[in-house]
């Protein structure tokens, strides 16, 4: 009984980190986009994303190493409605105790909504939704069938691109926990570096630099019929800085998290820093 | 008197030489170059849809893209007529818009109810002539200049060729803007 309790106790707060941050057509690296997918177009996204937190105010000494691999499926079904599908693997080593899984599955139809092209420029406003499904492994699963819906903005020249994406996830009951919602917030900006001035012929492949401001703010959860989990919600708000190589058909990309603002709720376990790197190939 | 002597080898090979120019020629003339300007798209992620999407159309072949200017060149087999719709269809299948189609015609000048018009050799395809920055579909192309053209030609049965941007107005045959010509 001790020991179960000892566990429960090293889990206790780890929901924020939980939370796998999920940019699904981003060409900011941890933002969304809103460029279009073209009809029966296939694309497929896959990332690794490592945190490390040890900023422990529960005076238990927590430190977490935590991977993740979400992978994304893209769909063009027309030029303006996209579908995706993602699977995120975890891995998760919670000061020693080890544990392994799929979290939930994610499914997501972008719509566009409006969009204005010019020579060498253009600007998109799509909207997403859909849901997101309690198939996943424990300690993973949420458990409860919980709702995205976002708003995707993106602008893009030959030199450079803005992307800003507004997610709001309402999180349903499971396991005895009424989760608390989640507000995304993300503003993302790629400079196009390499080659410096676009050669006359042939399509150049490009070095980006990437900086993003990533914020995701969470409710606190409430224990079904009783109390306020009060070591639950928060805001964080991390620096990303990031580096991108566009090709036609692949990019790849990697960048380094930072949090810029933590404000942790109760005795939470806070992040560190993250690290993630991912390819996109399209068919 | 001494006589070189050409080797036989280099007979066989000269004639080969020139018989495969000729052909060379020939398939080349059988082909037209096509040029459309697109907008939206920057950056070469992008342009992998648009391409994929051009090569799904018949006949169109050689895609190549110029990021730089946006534009897309292909070649297309004169005996296809183009096919203005499906190429718009095309590249907003792909996601984007598509602004100008510029082309080399080769043909012969004719009419068309009346209006000058140049009918392409291969394809029979019928295409107005109209004014150089001309938008709309009765801006043909002035009597001073189709002389122009009709003396370059020397005859309506000779062939000439045209280089221009195409536009389309619903259900009148195609035109072209008569930018440059030649024999």
């Amino acid at each position: 009984m001790r020991r179960i309790r000892k566990q429960r106790a090293l889990w206790v707060g780890l929901g924020f980190i939980l939370l796998i941050p999920s940019s699904l057509y981003a060409v900011g690296i941890n933002t969304d986009a809103a460029l279009p997918v073209p009809q029966h177009h296939i694309l497929i996204r896959t990332q690794a994303r490592y945190t490390f937190a040890d900023d422990d105010p529960s005076g238990a000494d927590r430190r977490l190493h935590q991977l993740q691999l979400p992978t994304v499926l893209i769909y063009g079904v027309t030029a303006k409605t996209v579908l995706f599908g993602m699977v995120p693997f975890v891995y998760r080593d919670l000061s020693g105790s080890e544990t392994g899984g799929i979290g939930d599955l994610t499914f997501l139809v972008r719509q566009e909504i409006a969009k204005r092209d010019w020579s060498l420029k253009t600007w998109r406003l799509a909207l997403l939704g859909g849901l997101e499904i309690p198939s996943g492994d424990d300690p993973f699963s949420s458990h409860s069938i919980d709702f995205p819906l976002s708003l995707v903005t993106s602008f893009q020249t030959h030199r450079l691109e803005i992307d800003a994406d507004v997610r709001y996830k309402i999180n349903t009951e499971g396991n005895g926990t009424d989760h608390g919602d989640n507000l995304f917030y993300n503003l993302a900006y790629q400079h196009r570096i390499l080659p410096w001035s676009l050669p006359e012929g042939g399509i150049p492949n490009q070095l980006n630099l990437v900086l993003e401001m990533n914020g995701q703010w969470t409710q606190k959860d409430k224990i079904v019929g009783g109390a306020v989990n009060t070591n639950s919600g928060g805001n964080t708000i991390f620096l990303s800085p990031g580096i991108q190589y566009v090709m036609k058909r692949v990019i790849l990309e990697t960048s380094f998290q930072y949090p810029i603002l933590q404000d942790m709720n109760g005795s939470q376990l806070k992040t560190t820093f993250a690290v993630n790197g991912g390819m996109r190939i399209q068919f | 008197m001494s006589l070189v002597v050409i080797p036989k080898k280099f007979f066989v090979c000269l004639s080969l030489l020139l018989l495969l120019s000729g052909l060379a020629g020939e398939a080349y003339a059988r082909e037209s170059s096509v040029q459309i300007h697109v907008k939206g798209v920057s950056c070469p992620f992008c342009v992998y849809g648009i391409e994929k999407k051009l090569k799904q159309i018949p006949n169109v072949e050689s895609v190549e893209t110029n990021y730089k200017k946006s534009t897309i060149s292909f070649v297309r087999k004169k005996e296809s007529p183009i096919d203005v719709a499906a190429l718009r269809q095309a590249v907003q299948d792909a996601g984007f818009s598509m602004d100008v189609i510029r082309l080399r015609l080769q043909g012969i000048l004719t009419e068309w109810e009346g209006k000058p018009a140049l009918k392409e050799e291969g394809s029979h395809q019928l295409f107005l002539l109209i004014e150089t920055g001309a938008e709309e579909p009765h801006a043909f192309l002035s009597a001073n200049k189709l002389n122009a053209l009709k003396k370059v030609a020397g005859g309506n049965q000779h062939l000439i060729w045209i280089e221009g941007e195409v536009h389309h107005h619903g259900a009148i045959p195609l035109a072209i803007t008569v930018d440059a010509y030649g024999k």
